[in-house]
């Protein structure tokens, strides 16, 4: 009796861990399964209207509407209100400075939906006025990019054909070029000129028939092809540009793998996927008996800091996922709401967040239904991992390498830590260390190359030998058919 | 009646014959080896079954062996009725298909022959799957193609064997192994569906059984 009740407390015991582990910080191994990993990002703040105070310490008075997008410039925080029709600046306490784009005349915004602040301009994609917004820092409306001059568009409100300007997103690059994501356009990001004006559209995604659909094309009639509708390119859902001018678009769901691109001036995708799974958020089919929505990830926003590292931001589920420049699976974290139970639970933070950015020590995310901003912090993991792929993308692979040893500590589960240590003993020379840590971070190139090196150095070793063991033999056999010889002719003579 | 195995010197060396050389011989002389394999019963039944064990053993060498490099198996997917499976239940199904359709088509193998012959075919794929595992782990990325090489050309003499094999046990012409063979995956195809006719006539049965059994103890109980 007691033995049964015993074994009872151990089994709810055991099942409220493995309950509590379903919705532990996760990554995904090489193989594509989720495994169990350190927490890398805590919400640090809540900043909603309740809690929104100016720089004097008094309560700001704002109240956040339903919000769109966030872009942190320096020292302050730009907030879209797309049902205020403003947008809201915050200092980097999070302390409200003004809000803009509310009073009457040419800078009055209508439902903005997207920024992107530089040293120079703000600009703002002014959905319902079918414009991009510019500001000038001290907050006032300076010029509007309006309609561009491209037959897709209705150049006037007249026109039958096209389709009105609806910018929803938008990237402004060093030399002042505007990208902007526009509604129902399937040409690409249409890229403006410094001065507003229409250049091209770049990066328009190319439509490809898969084997099965070419195969049944070849039994349909013209009429029946015209029935069947446009097969159009996926349109994009995002844009943000890095230092260097490349933009990093995300596209729909029907683009698979290269959800996430990067365009270089020529519109071609060079973004690199050598992660263990590829960067399109969620890899493993979520379905089945989970308590969190089901379907791949659907991702709404991206930004990219100065280490070529990127964050997206995944609607579906709410969670975050960072990248490295070489495409490799960072961290995870967020968690869409009312799924921990539990009010203080970390992650259920969000019920639908819209747009992200790096800020300080985290990242931001906005939330149009909560109408707050969350600041994500980075743990100590997190920083950790930050900092090792930052000296990894310099180049610094011995002060990589101590970073990732600090990383294993934290989290032993970590793949990517075994293969910078991995990298940096294989430059460094150990190599029989390279391809033991290489193994474990499932490198298999560096691997490779570190073996090739370690075998070299064991057949110099054991070389002379197998060359004397070959060079003994091949004389004591000539020795021994030179006496047989010599022998038989003895023999041979006694015979006589 | 059988005499008692014993490792005498000249019964090791018999068994050292069935096993490599006269395997040997069927590959390098297939029409008459297998001629010879029919009618003066020079193929035997143990031999068949060694590599039918051997090729189950060289899978699961495969799996766990091979070198990292070349090896995308998770190691804790590692299934060993899996794999036995895997080798018997295909060979089960291609034996019965195969003596069906040959049945039908004046064949003169039989069921036995038709094992031994798939058996011995495994002799290839086993030794230089074994081959290529061993070298796995001695190749760098560049050399992988080597790898890959021994593994097709397992499969290409497995399947050069077996077309042989059957060709001489069932005395056939070569269109007419063709022919066979086709015959033989539509058998095999009908197997397969008689076999998931039954496991969901199964299913049924059970769930019929344990819907009865708990609507009983839910109104008896």
């Amino acid at each position: 009796m007691k033995r049964t009740a015993l074994f009872l407390i151990a089994f709810f015991v055991a099942f409220i861990f493995v309950s509590a582990e379903a919705s532990a910080a996760y990554n995904y191994d090489p193989f594509g399964d989720a495994i169990a990993s350190a927490e890398a990002l805590i919400a640090r703040k809540v900043v909603d209207s309740s809690n929104l105070l100016d720089r004097e310490g008094e309560s700001a008075g704002y109240v956040f509407g339903a919000l769109a997008d966030v872009f942190a410039h320096e020292d302050r925080v730009f907030i879209v209100d797309s049902e205020n029709d403003a947008v809201v600046v915050l200092d980097d306490e999070y302390r409200f400075i003004a809000a803009f784009g509310r009073d009457e005349g040419a800078g009055k915004l209508k439902n903005p939906r997207g920024i992107y602040v530089t040293e120079d301009y703000i600009y703002v994609a002014d959905y319902g006025n079918n414009r991009v917004a510019v500001f000038t820092h001290d907050y006032e409306f300076s010029w509007e990019a309006t309609t561009p001059d491209d037959p897709s568009f209705k150049q006037d409100p007249a026109d039958e054909r096209g389709y009105d300007f609806k910018p929803l997103k938008l990237a402004v690059n060093d030399a002042g070029r505007i990208y902007v994501v526009a509604d129902q356009i399937f040409e690409g990001i249409i890229d403006l000129n410094p001065d507003g004006s229409f250049s091209r559209y770049v990066g328009a995604s190319t439509v490809t028939l898969s084997v099965w659909e070419a195969f049944w094309l070849l039994f349909t009639t013209e009429t029946q092809r015209r029935a069947q509708g446009y097969r159009l390119a996926t349109s994009f859902v995002n844009v943000n540009v890095d230092e260097k001018g490349h933009l990093y678009t995300l596209s729909g769901l029907s683009e698979g793998s290269r959800v996430i691109k990067k365009l270089n001036n020529k519109g071609y995708d060079i973004l690199w996927r050598n992660g263990y799974v590829p960067p399109v958020g969620d890899v493993a089919s979520i379905d089945g008996r989970v308590k969190v929505p089901t379907g791949p990830s659907q991702l709404v926003d991206i930004d990219v800091n100065e280490s070529g590292t990127y964050c997206v931001l995944d609607k579906t589920r709410g969670r975050i996922f960072v990248y490295d420049f070489e495409g490799y699976l960072l961290y995870i974290g967020g968690q869409l709401g009312n799924i921990g139970g539990a009010a203080n639970n970390q992650r259920s933070l969000f019920l639908s967040p819209e747009a992200l950015c790096f800020h300080k020590d985290g990242i931001l995310v906005v939330d149009s239904l909560n109408k707050n901003l969350v600041v994500m912090g980075y743990t100590e993991f997190a920083s950790l991992v930050n900092a090792a792929s930052d000296r990894y993308f310099k180049g610094e692979y011995d002060e990589a390498m101590e970073l990732w040893e600090e990383v294993l500590v934290h989290n032993t589960n970590y793949y990517l830590a075994y293969a910078g240590i991995g990298k940096a003993l294989l430059r460094a020379g150990d190599y029989r260390g390279a391809m033991v840590n290489c193994k474990l971070g499932h490198d298999r190139y560096n691997y490779s190359k570190a073996y090739k090196y370690y075998r070299y150095e064991k057949m110099t070793v054991i070389f002379p030998y197998i060359a004397a063991t070959a060079l003994g033999l091949a004389v004591f056999l000539f020795v021994r058919s030179l006496r047989t010889s010599v022998r038989r002719e003895q023999e041979e003579e006694n015979n006589e | 009646m059988n005499k008692p195995l014993s490792l005498k010197r000249e019964n090791l060396k018999q068994i050292l014959r069935d096993l490599f050389v006269h395997p040997l011989y069927l590959i390098t002389h297939p029409i008459k080896g297998f001629d010879r394999f029919k009618r003066e019963k020079t193929g035997k039944s143990y031999v068949a079954w060694f590599y039918f064990v051997m090729m189950i053993i060289a899978n699961i060498i495969a799996f766990n062996g091979n070198d990292f490099l070349v090896n995308d198996n998770k190691p804790r997917d590692f299934n060993i009725f899996l794999i036995i499976a895997l080798v018997a239940f295909p060979v089960g199904v291609v034996t019965v298909a195969n003596w069906a359709s040959t049945a039908l088509m004046d064949g003169k193998g039989t069921m036995k022959e038709i094992f031994a012959v798939i058996g011995y075919s495994f002799f290839p794929f086993v030794w230089l799957s074994l081959a290529a595992t061993v070298i796995s782990n001695f190749i760098t990325y560049d050399e992988i193609v080597f790898f890959h090489f021994l593994n097709t050309m397992g499969a290409v003499l497995l399947a050069y064997m077996v077309f042989f094999g059957l060709m001489g046990i069932h005395e056939f012409g070569p269109a007419k192994t063709i022919m066979m063979f086709v015959f033989t995956v539509v058998a095999v195809a009908a197997v397969l569906f008689v076999i998931l006719l039954f496991l969901s006539l199964i299913q049924h049965v059970y769930s019929f059984l344990d819907s009865f059994i708990s609507e009983f103890k839910w109104r008896f109980w």
